[in-house]
């Protein structure tokens, strides 16, 4: 498309622009900015509440913690052991498959065959309330709002949206003005609160930002120590670990070194 | 197999997080000056959607090209959808509605 036909496009979109309606000035000083302000401090003050309700720190047992850490050292012993040279990755194999095996860091011997009520856990629980928390925390002041809006400020024309809509929205925007004719550009009050329901995340990202950083850190962290409520039992894992740490094959990436140096040096 | 090579796939979730917040914030101020700025202008319908358009790909080239140096992989495991896709519609939203309020304050 060659730009003066562009151009045309445009103004052709703008030709077919609606009847003009005069609204009173103040309907933007006392119905648009309240309903703004009070849906952006609604969003603040959810936040906070948030913030004191929900996440509190979590303390994880210490023999929890270095039953993982156990774990997690066969793990990456598995994964880089060929960064360590041949008699060092003895040691630590036979150390950890030895420990691992005999399950000396084994936080608490679970009672067999018996598999864990993922509503009993307490964990799993606390997160499920939080999950309801937020849900409630959502919808409990949307709700209100709307009301507030519908109750308060229904009936009026509020405002012209800049880009048009089909027919279609017309029985929810302009919800409560009689008039049959009228374009749908011209909104109510609860179009405003649509669309400021859908656009204030970006808003909110800027006000309140960054101090959910530590939070996500905190919640990673927890995940990690506290582990797959319905999966194997941390005996069973370390059996497995231990096993593969004995059959782990190893080759050190000291072999040959010198040789390869001074290849890269030679030039 | 050289150490650049083994190390390719060894990635910070930390640091993904971070990157992400950082395009997210940029995005996040930009479309609501830009959505301010529709407004002022009294821009409808498509010019204003227009401007949305050339303002998120603008800024989204702005950002490969000052922060990440023409090199977007080192910074993003996906960077077209990382950066162009999964905020488009989070960034339009917060746009039309910074254009509408402007639009109507001034109108």
């Amino acid at each position: 498309m060659h730009l003066p036909s562009l151009l045309s496009f445009f103004e052709l979109s703008k030709e077919n622009a609606v009847a003009e309606l005069t609204l009173d000035p103040k309907l933007k000083y006392w119905v648009l900015l309240p309903i703004s302000i009070v849906m952006i401090l609604v969003g603040v003050t959810r936040q906070h509440i948030m913030a004191l309700i929900g996440l509190k720190v979590k303390s994880v047992p210490r023999k929890k913690i270095t039953e993982a850490q156990y774990m997690g050292k066969a793990q990456s012993l598995l994964g880089n052991g060929s960064n360590l040279s041949d008699e060092s990755f003895k040691t630590r194999q036979e150390y950890l498959a030895q420990i691992l095996a005999e399950g000396k860091y084994v936080a608490e011997q679970t009672k067999s065959d018996e598999p864990v009520n993922p509503l009993n856990d307490p964990n799993a629980s606390d997160a499920m309330m939080n999950m309801a928390k937020g849900n409630l925390a959502n919808y409990i002041p949307q709700t209100l709002i709307m009301w507030w809006v519908n109750h308060f400020f229904a009936g009026f024309v509020l405002m012209k949206l800049p880009f048009p809509l089909t027919i279609r929205f017309k029985e929810m925007l302009q919800s409560g003005v009689m008039t049959a004719d009228l374009d749908v550009r011209w909104v109510s009050s609860i179009s405003w609160y649509f669309i400021s329901v859908l656009g204030l995340n970006p808003l909110y990202n800027l006000i309140l930002g960054n101090n959910d950083v530590d939070a996500l850190g905190m919640a990673q962290q927890q995940q990690q120590l506290g582990g797959m409520p319905g999966g194997p039992a941390p005996e069973v894992m370390m059996k497995n670990l231990a096993n593969d740490v004995t059959i782990a094959q190893h080759e050190t990436c000291f072999k040959g070194i010198e040789e390869r140096v001074l290849k890269l040096y030679k030039n | 197999m050289s150490s650049s090579e083994a190390f390719a796939d060894i990635k910070s979730p930390v640091s993904i997080e971070f990157n992400r917040k950082v395009i997210l914030r940029i995005q996040d101020i930009t479309s609501l000056v830009y959505g301010c700025g529709a407004g002022i202008l009294q821009l409808e319908s498509l010019q204003g959607f227009g401007l949305f358009a050339i303002s998120y790909i603008s800024v989204a080239f702005v950002f490969f090209a000052w922060f990440c140096h023409f090199q977007p992989g080192k910074y993003f495991q996906s960077p077209v959808q990382e950066v162009l896709i999964d905020s488009l519609f989070r960034e339009l939203a917060g746009f039309v509605m910074a254009w509408t309020f402007v639009y109507a304050l001034l109108g």
